[in-house]
């Protein structure tokens, strides 16, 4: 029990490391969404293939990093 | 319930439950995923990729910034929940649920503006309204658990590392509501 | 006070859920009167929501899960006592016995349901029943046979049995679990009141426009199947989690009983699937409620969307149905032949293949309604394609079968006969599923026949043999052999005589759904309705045996067909947590005739009274 403790808080990042990845995956994002307002706005018609290969590593960053997927095979994140 | 045999093989340890929960919440996801599935299919299935000109772009990208910001806060609330930060917890928690509401007010107002130009009644309409407002349904659910899990953190629920799942439990479904909306935004304001 | 006291949840609950409409119509009413709409469906609609509300927060999740969302100490309702079974249990082997309960009494009904179909059908013309309210109690027949279909076996036995043949002492959210099972009465109740308004005639398929159009007991319907598909995922869910963690220690993948895995694999469907139907009937009730235009032309819609939505749930659907039948299948007859499953390991991966193939096949549904010629020989493929896992399986149960000691008891018999229905259903499934034959057979009687052979045949024979197989199991009282041997013989000749004369009626011409034929198949349709009262007569007997053993039946002992795998090796009941102490899966569960071969190591203390599980094969 206490042995497990202990690794569970060392294989947690630090805050920091945290905090920061919290950062770029949000800039990520930020920079995703306006690609694919100028795509759609300017791109007519055809912009659907360019916002499905915007849109899939988007949604999937989110699913990645923000709801640590891989946890779900891996132990504690 | 807690038998020997239950205790022996860790079934009802807390790290166990945590384990079970956490898959519940991933099953609980996919299972919704596939209702928005249904629905932006339909949407492609029954409109191809036609748009209206009258669709408020700079609102579209206003609410969908919102939304991807309040994923951060709540990213933040759960960071902070797993280091045992109560006060950081509580102050994102807040920032996530006015966020979440910004969002609905931006997203009422887009309702507004649409009735006068495609009302429910018409073919984009319908989908635009049905996409939205299951969305827009998610996010309530969303905002009153975040409100339960504000009330409890100010009680001390989840002051330390073991008992902050339901934080993380919220963050993930919120998560969820803004990667739908990831797929929603594009498919209802950006394919032509 | 004493006689009430057992109630007195259910009381508060109808209490609730009275309010909960109040408040909901209230609500309804508010909104549809600032803007002038129509209030009476909004007001339904909205006022079940509320009423499903009060209903499950007075049934107990007040007590038992919601206090805890606001601070407070949630308390248990579970106690030793049938008390329990009017509320909010968590026990699962509580919730199992509720669903089972409740589901035959559903098929009872269901079934006398079908007995006044048949007495309109006795001859041409129309002779008691309006088309109306033929549309009406053949739509009930149908929706109701197939929640029978769908949760007696997912929601009855797997909830009865997988904790059990796992080794586990619950299931992995025990309120969940409660959840999805006192959801059914509100959808029990909407059936009901459907006739008070206006009946239903969609069938239950609830195609569009007909669904749109037509009177508010649509709208009944149209919410009861969406409440009904939320508890089909809820325990789809809980299934997945508890197959995953629960597993007693030692039971690797390659060691879980067949029934378990088909569990898994019906789980997998009513996971996901069946969100697709549940946005099809919220899109019905969009363009019904709101005015929406997602079927209907005039306003952009096209009612051919609902078709491919509603079979990508539906199509599926039917292995919900299916594979656990299988499993209760294959168990039954490996314990009863004395023998292992037969390709064990070919077994899972067909069922595994036919999750996946379900999923691409819908449209063999479609082949005329107005979908694009191009569309319909993909569809035909990969319909013929998953016969092929179906017939592993089918392969599987005859390799059991094959040389084996069979202990003709009464489930026995059953799974024997579920071998035969499911052989004649399947091969008539071919010419259904080829494009040129089904052009002419589509909407006849071969239709009804043909999926009267594969689910009734096929899945209500399964239960059959799993309620004869668990009953001492789940009562601790033996049922009546002699009267469970001939209710087996009554059932299964009169079945195949009332369903066997439908292929050739329905190749004739006659149409489904219709109250009227032509004259030439008069003769035919009496003789199908006279054998079909002695069919329905047997469930009597049935119900007779089930009740009268269940109080003066002798008590059964712990493991009374000498089976190994782990439900038998503790008392029946079972105690609340199951097994007094952990059960150590150390071999197969199915190595009959293995010398010196053990499932698992359980303390003979809450186990069986002659000996532990070693001693338990009958030495084949
Ligand atoms: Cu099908």
């Amino acid at each position: 029990m206490a042995l497990r403790k202990e690794q569970i808080v060392a294989h947690k990042p630090s805050r920091r490391d945290a905090t920061l990845l919290g950062l770029v995956v949000f800039g990520a994002l930020m920079a995703m969404e306006i690609m694919e307002l100028v795509i759609g706005v300017r791109i007519t018609p055809g912009a659907l293939p360019l916002l499905v290969l915007l849109v899939v590593p988007g949604a999937g960053v989110i699913v990645w990093f923000f709801m640590h997927l891989p946890a779900v095979w891996g132990g504690e994140e | 319930m807690t038998t020997e045999h239950a205790v022996e093989h860790g079934i009802h340890s807390p790290e166990m439950r945590v384990k079970i929960n956490r898959i519940g919440l991933w099953l609980f996801i996919l299972s919704d995923a596939f209702f928005f599935v249904a629905l932006i299919s339909s949407r492609f299935y029954l409109h191809g990729t036609y748009r209206p000109d009258d669709l408020n772009q700079a609102l579209g990208l206003g609410v969908s910034i919102v939304l991807l910001l309040s994923s951060l806060t709540v990213y933040r609330a759960e960071v902070a929940a797993s280091y045992g930060d109560r006060a950081a917890t509580q102050r994102n928690i807040l920032f996530t649920i006015g966020l979440g509401l910004l969002f609905a007010v931006g997203v009422g107002y887009e309702w507004y503006e649409a009735f006068s130009h495609f009302p429910p009644s018409t073919g984009f309409g319908t989908i635009f309204f049905t996409l939205t407002g299951v969305h827009a349904t998610h996010v309530f659910s969303g905002l009153i658990v975040l409100g339960f899990l504000w009330w409890l953190n100010r009680r001390g629920k989840y002051s330390s590392e073991e008992t902050y799942w339901p934080v993380e439990g919220a963050a993930k479904y919120w998560h969820f509501v803004d990667v739908a909306w990831v797929l929603i935004y594009p498919t209802l304001y950006l394919v032509s | 006070m004493s006689f009430i006291s057992p109630f007195r949840f259910v009381i508060r609950a109808l209490v609730f859920a009275t309010i909960g409409f109040i408040i909901g119509s209230l609500l309804a009413s508010l909104i549809t009167g600032a803007t002038g709409e129509p209030a009476e469906e909004p007001m339904l609609a909205l006022g079940y929501a509320g009423a499903l509300i009060g209903w499950l927060l007075g049934i107990g999740v007040w007590d038992v899960w919601a206090r805890e969302w606001i601070g407070l100490q949630p308390r248990s309702l579970n106690a030793q006592s049938w008390h329990q079974y009017f509320r909010f249990s968590t026990d699962h082997k509580v919730i199992g016995t509720q669903y089972l309960v409740t589901f035959v009494v559903v098929l009872l009904l269901a079934g006398f349901l079908a007995m006044v179909l048949r007495v309109e059908l006795a001859q041409p013309g129309i002779a008691f029943l309006s088309d109306q309210n033929y549309n009406t109690v053949m739509s009930l027949h149908g929706i109701m046979m197939i929640a029978v279909a769908v949760a007696t076996i997912i929601g009855g036995f797997a909830n009865f049995g997988v904790p059990l043949l796992i080794g586990a002492d619950d299931v992995a959210f025990p309120r969940i679990n409660a959840l999805s099972y006192w959801i059914i009465p509100p959808v029990a109740i909407l059936l009901l009141l459907t006739p008070l308004f206006g009946g239903f005639d969609t069938g239950w398929t609830a195609y569009p426009p007909l669904s749109t159009l037509g009177s508010s007991g649509t709208l009944l319907f149209l919410l009861a199947f969406l409440t009904f598909g939320l508890s089909s995922i809820l325990g789809g869910l809980n299934f997945l989690a508890t197959i995953v963690f629960l597993r007693a220690p030692g039971m690797g993948w390659s060691r879980m009983p067949i029934f378990v895995w088909s569990v898994f694999c019906a789980a997998l469907i009513s996971l996901t699937a069946t969100q697709f139907v549940a946005a099809g009937l919220l899109m019905v009730m969009l363009d019904r409620v709101v005015g929406m235009g997602f079927f209907d032309s005039n306003r952009g819609g096209d009612a051919l969307l609902f078709e491919h939505i509603f079979w990508f749930y539906s199509h599926p659907a039917v292995y919900i149905m299916i594979l656990p039948a299988f499993g209760i299948l294959l168990e039954v007859l490996s314990h009863f032949a004395r023998k292992p499953v037969y390709a064990y390991r070919w077994v899972v991966a067909s069922m595994f293949s036919i999750v996946l193939i379900s999923f691409i096949v819908w449209a063999h549904h479609l082949y005329t309604s107005g979908m694009p010629d191009f569309l319909h020989i993909p569809f035909m493929v990969t319909t013929e394609l998953i016969s092929i896992p179906t017939g592993v399986i089918f392969l599987s149960a005859l390799g059991i079968i094959w040389r084996g000691r069979l202990w003709l008891t009464t489930p026995m018999l059953f799974a024997l006969a579920v071998v035969f229905n499911f052989l004649i259903g399947g091969i008539t499934g071919i010419f259904l599923a080829d494009v040129p034959t089904d052009i002419h057979l589509q909407d006849t009687y071969f239709v009804v026949a043909h999926f009267h052979y594969t689910i009734m045949g096929g899945e209500i024979f399964a239960i059959m043999a799993g309620i004869y197989y668990w009953y001492p199991k789940i009562t601790g009282r033996m049922y009546n052999e002699r009267q469970g041997r001939l209710h087996f013989w009554w059932m299964f000749i009169s079945y195949n005589a009332t369903f066997l004369p439908m292929f050739w009626t329905g190749v004739w011409g006659m149409n489904r759904r219709v109250a009227d034929y032509t004259d030439n198949l008069a003769d035919l349709n009496l003789i199908i309705t006279g054998i079909s009262f002695v069919m329905g007569a047997s469930f009597l007997l049935f119900v007779y045996n089930m009740v009268s053993s269940s109080i003066r039946g002798p008590v059964a002992e712990a493991n009374p067909w000498r089976a190994r795998t782990l439900e038998w090796q503790t008392s029946s009941p079972p105690p609340e947590e199951n097994f007094t102490t952990p059960p150590q899966v150390v071999g197969d569960p199915y190595d009959y005739g293995v010398p010196d071969s053990v499932h698992a190591v359980v303390s003979p203390s809450g186990g069986s009274s002659d000996g532990p599980a070693e001693g338990a094969d009958r030495g084949a």
